[in-house]
């Protein structure tokens, strides 16, 4: 065969590759428009049955549309998205309605399967769906992907317990946190357990005593932002014995936010005693916020600490009792007394105005 | 029957809350944007206007502030309907001239409920 032959050979045989690429890439073109107008087209019919159905559901007369939407096979999954983009805008009897149809149509037990799938979109579509429809028979399913091996699962995961809520769904949380291998950040755990609010009572108490310091430390802090006065004992108790500064800080402040009377003590002894300046910054912002004038005196008494922090929270607590703490700071400022320095510098610093007092209270 | 303008850039909200009122025996009116719903609400003249507050090119907030200016306008009550959840938020939308407010999410239900109360209490 001469060269001319064999160059002739490898040019057809090229051109033969180019258009069949190019047949292929218009084939793909073609099959996703079609699928995207097929998609449209069923969004476009759906939307008015559903949107219908959720307006009318009260009356007997919408069963009709109610089976229809239970019995229709969608080829391109758009029910359940036009559902799960519905379900974050509702509450009440409505959302029900329509995670009542999610159910019936067998998409709660597909997603619950679907969490266990070897493929990672299917697994993170699954827990998204999980999460938005909050299904409480989805958190054992939702809980074993807080140790799934990608990042973005697990942190799907995590909001979408916030958004089941309820006792096992904190308890999950948390136990996972407590672990040495724990692969989730601790912040989102926070976001979803304030998100489940008082139902995580029980588990955050014992995450109080938790091995783990952040766990110990989210959980005051939760407890604190709820406002969970039942756990004001179990927290000074965590203020006047646990050995890590940062849970201590945890716990002065949610006593502060609980703003019970009982803790004053207990808080009164963390500002006297205690070493670290960020736990005795908390002290004294926890008893600004109580705001008992019988604290007076150890605030003022903090007012002499070396640290300009704890002056300057001392201070701020002293203002936040009102004219009585406020008459004490100038009458410091004015007198030699232990701490005139410090007031002095903090009302050089602050000149508060009665505008300002007040919206420091707020 | 009563005439109803609502104005919200959500379609799903929009869809539904046109359904619903419309189910309920009310004349609806929907706009997907400021602008459009307060050319509506000149138009239509409204016995109630239900408005979403973050809406492109003007916004629930503007909208209301524009029909308490104006004297056939002014008493036409005002339902809020948005995300905007914070304490100073309600306060401004009260401020701004709204008779009631309801935070999203919101159940269908009982915006229904505040809506025939506004309604009654304005006839």
């Amino acid at each position: 065969m001469s060269t001319a032959q064999v160059l002739v050979i490898v040019a057809i045989t090229n051109m033969a590759l180019i258009i069949g690429l190019a047949v292929a890439t218009a084939l793909v073109k073609v099959r996703r428009e079609r699928k995207a107008k097929a998609r449209t087209l069923e969004l476009g019919m759906l939307r008015p049955i559903l949107l219908s159905y959720l307006a009318t559901w009260e009356e007997g007369n919408a069963r009709d549309l109610g089976e229809t939407l239970i019995k229709h096979r969608s080829r391109a999954t758009s029910f359940e998205e036009v559902v799960a983009g519905l379900l974050p805008k509702l509450r009440g009897a409505d959302r029900s309605v329509l995670v009542d149809i999610l159910r019936r149509r067998g998409t709660v037990t597909k997603a619950c399967a679907d969490t266990k799938s070897w493929r990672t979109v299917r697994r993170y579509q699954a827990v998204e769906l999980l999460g938005s429809a909050g299904v409480l028979e989805g958190t054992p399913f939702v809980a074993k992907l807080l140790d799934d091996s990608n990042a973005d699962v697990r942190l799907a995961a995590v909001r979408a317990l916030g958004r089941i809520g309820g006792l096992e769904a904190a308890t999950a949380l948390l136990e996972h946190l407590d672990r040495d291998d724990a692969k989730i950040p601790p912040h989102p755990v926070t976001m979803a357990l304030l998100r489940i609010g008082t139902d995580g009572t029980e588990p955050l108490l014992i995450g109080l005593t938790a091995d783990r310091v952040n766990v110990r430390t989210i959980a005051a802090e939760v407890l604190g932002v709820l406002g969970i006065f039942s756990a004001a004992p179990y927290l000074e108790n965590r203020l006047s014995s646990d050995l890590h500064a940062s849970v201590r800080v945890g716990a002065a402040h949610a006593l502060g936010r609980l703003g019970m009377p009982s803790s004053i003590p207990v808080l009164q002894q963390s500002v006297a005693r205690e070493q670290d300046v960020e736990v005795l910054t908390a002290s004294c912002t926890a008893l600004g916020r109580i705001a008992d004038p019988s604290t007076i005196p150890t605030l003022q008494g903090a007012l002499g600490h070396q640290s300009p922090t704890v002056r300057l929270a001392a201070a701020l607590a002293m203002i936040l009792m009102g004219n009585v703490g406020m008459t004490r700071l100038r009458l410091v400022a004015q007198q030699d007394a232990l701490g005139g320095d410090a007031a002095r510098e903090i009302l050089a610093r602050y000149t508060i105005s009665v505008g300002a007092e007040s919206a420091l209270k707020a | 029957m009563s005439t109803i303008v609502v104005v919200d850039d959500d379609a799903d909200i929009l869809g539904l809350l046109e359904y619903k009122l419309t189910a309920a025996g009310h004349q609806v009116t929907a706009e997907a944007d400021g602008e459009a719903g307060l050319a509506a609400i000149h138009e239509v003249k409204p016995d109630l206007v239900v408005l979403d507050w973050m809406m492109p090119r003007m916004t629930g907030i503007e909208v209301c502030l524009e029909l308490r200016k104006d004297p056939e306008l002014a008493d036409v009550p005002v339902l809020f309907l948005t995300a905007k959840a914070q304490e100073s938020d309600v306060q401004r939308g009260f401020a701004a001239g709204g008779n009631d407010y309801v935070v999203k999410p919101f159940s269908p239900r009982e915006l229904s409920a505040r809506i025939d109360a506004l309604l009654a209490r304005t006839r």
